[in-house]
């Protein structure tokens, strides 16, 4: 090749790297490769410097962050529906109470109306406290720190209402044949022989129903659905969104022995449950860490500023405590 | 030491730490994005990467790595790529254009015979090239590759010829090219290398 096509050549090689190459140049230059192997080295690492040039340019940084936010989006979207079944359901809020509350609610199925006059017994788990209850039926319950849990006193396999604020964790023993129905309406949670969690701190905004074991079918005008050992149903209470999704029912069950377990969780929502735990107020910029995520586990037994320790180690912090307040700063 | 720092990274994903995912994303993202640009839109491109780590972080505890992160991302974009790029092309029909023709030649030679820069730790030594160019060819190579200014936009704004102009973009690519030649691209020099 004469020293007149090399330059040219080398100048529709750089036509094409610009993304400017017109037909008749990339026909040349799709000739050119095929005259020699070494072509391909040239033209093709030429134009890899010349994408790589870009790197960490305005644009790329700016590229980089908005992905960075729609891939969080994402993920905190999936952490209630991750897993092989995914469904994304509207549902109007009157479901709220068939589906994560029924049991805070007080509509209970029985087969012949009761005309006893009934009162209620309520058993509360004081902030700092974590209260292990059996009913009448041989149901247990554990009730988490800040919650209350009550129940008619002549809970029989017939007669069960219960209405549960903050969260509590069920064995409840019953069978096909005598089911637990939570109505609403037109809206039934049926409930055979289970282990579940709810989890409806008000603050937290979302109910959460996390069954382990057993079935629990939500009925809802014409929808219809079973919730299965391993799924959890989350309620939002803002957007009336049901979002069902497969989840480790450990992590959920684990509080009842005084360990918290919590993955990628936000520190807002940590922060909330410590308060409950060790019956502290805690004062920190709720905006600023709602979108810090860490992973680990709280235990009751340890003392609260050892938790701050290693917090501080995956969200650097200041912390501050005054008694039972205790103040949280970003670094 | 590389990999020892890239496993350690990787064990603390797969262990739910969100920060040690950050970090990962910050690292790859700009490389991963601009190999998948060579072959695909920019919004393909998006999906592409985006998808690859929100797996990656979604199936971190099944996920186990027998070759280095940086290969296994590399290797999950170039597969989508090549994937897209394959029924596109059966979608061309048979007399398949000259674009594809190049095309396919630049992702044979990504699949097969070199590995691209972009999976290198090449920041660093991008800034400095950068710096190093003679200024006016600075001026030019930046205009060009940032400002989006076409050759003959640069050579209006400082009255040369076009031609000049990319004499001078082709030499600014020249000293990267030297920069960048010690570089070991081809598969079975890294496969040596690793034994």
């Amino acid at each position: 090749m004469n020293e007149k096509n090399t330059e040219n050549i080398d100048q529709v090689i750089l036509h094409f790297i610009q993304g400017n190459a017109d037909q008749e140049e990339k026909a040349t230059l799709m000739n050119w490769l095929n005259e020699n192997p070494e072509n391909r080295k040239k033209l093709f690492k030429e134009k890899d410097i010349w994408n790589a040039a870009e790197i960490d340019s305005d644009r790329l940084k700016a590229l980089e962050n908005n992905e960075w936010l729609e891939l969080e989006k994402r993920i905190n979207i999936s952490k209630v529906k991750q897993g092989y079944f995914k469904e994304l359901i509207k549902i109007a809020a009157i479901i709220v109470v068939a589906l994560g509350v029924g049991w805070m609610s007080h509509y209970i199925y029985s087969e012949r109306a009761s005309t006893r006059k009934v009162e209620m017994r309520t058993v509360e788990a004081i902030k700092g406290q974590i209260k292990e209850v059996f009913l009448a039926d041989g149901t247990h319950v554990w009730l988490n720190a800040g919650s209350q849990l009550s129940f008619p006193s002549d809970f029989t396999e017939k007669n069960r209402e219960i209405s549960l604020r903050g969260e509590a964790y069920f064995e409840v023993t019953s069978s096909e044949k005598n089911p637990f129905l939570v109505k609403t309406g037109n809206h039934t949670v049926k409930v055979t022989g289970t282990k579940f969690n709810i989890c409806e701190y008000p603050e937290d905004k979302m109910i959460e129903t996390t069954l382990v074991e057993g079935k629990v079918k939500i009925i809802s005008g014409n929808f219809f659905k079973d919730l299965y050992p391993g799924e959890q149903a989350t309620f939002y209470t803002e957007t009336a969104e049901v979002l069902i999704g497969e989840k480790d029912f450990d992590i959920y069950t684990a509080w009842r022995e005084g360990r918290y377990e919590f993955r990628n969780e936000s520190v807002d929502k940590v922060f909330k449950i410590m308060e409950r735990w060790w019956d502290v107020e805690i004062d920190y910029p709720q905006d600023e860490f709602k979108y810090e995520y860490i992973s680990g586990v709280l235990r009751k037994h340890k003392p609260i500023e050892q938790h701050f320790e290693v917090i501080n180690e995956l969200v650097p912090i200041n912390y501050q405590v005054d008694k039972d307040n205790i103040t949280v700063k970003l670094k | 030491m590389k990999l020892n720092l890239e496993s350690i990274l990787f064990r603390k994903i797969k262990e739910g730490d969100y920060s040690a995912f950050s970090e990962l994303f910050s690292k790859y993202y700009q490389p991963l994005f601009l190999f998948a640009r060579k072959f695909v839109e920019e919004d393909l491109a998006k999906d592409f990467v985006q998808d690859c780590f929100y797996e990656l972080w979604k199936n971190r505890k099944q996920i186990e790595l027998k070759t280095t992160l940086s290969a296994y991302l590399f290797s999950i974009v170039k597969n989508r790529c090549y994937k897209y790029f394959e029924k596109e092309r059966f979608r061309a029909g048979k007399q398949s254009e000259i674009e594809f023709q190049l095309k396919q030649e630049e992702i044979n030679y990504f699949l097969h015979s070199e590995k691209s820069i972009l999976e290198f730790e090449i920041r660093d030594r991008i800034q400095n090239t950068l710096e190093k160019l003679p200024p006016k060819c600075a001026q030019i190579f930046h205009d060009s590759r940032f400002n989006g200014l076409s050759n003959k936009e640069i050579a209006q704004k400082y009255e040369l010829s076009i031609k000049t102009v990319e004499k001078h973009i082709s030499k600014a690519l020249k000293i990267f090219h030297d920069e960048f030649k010690d570089f070991n691209l081809s598969y079975f020099l890294l496969i040596l290398k690793n034994i």
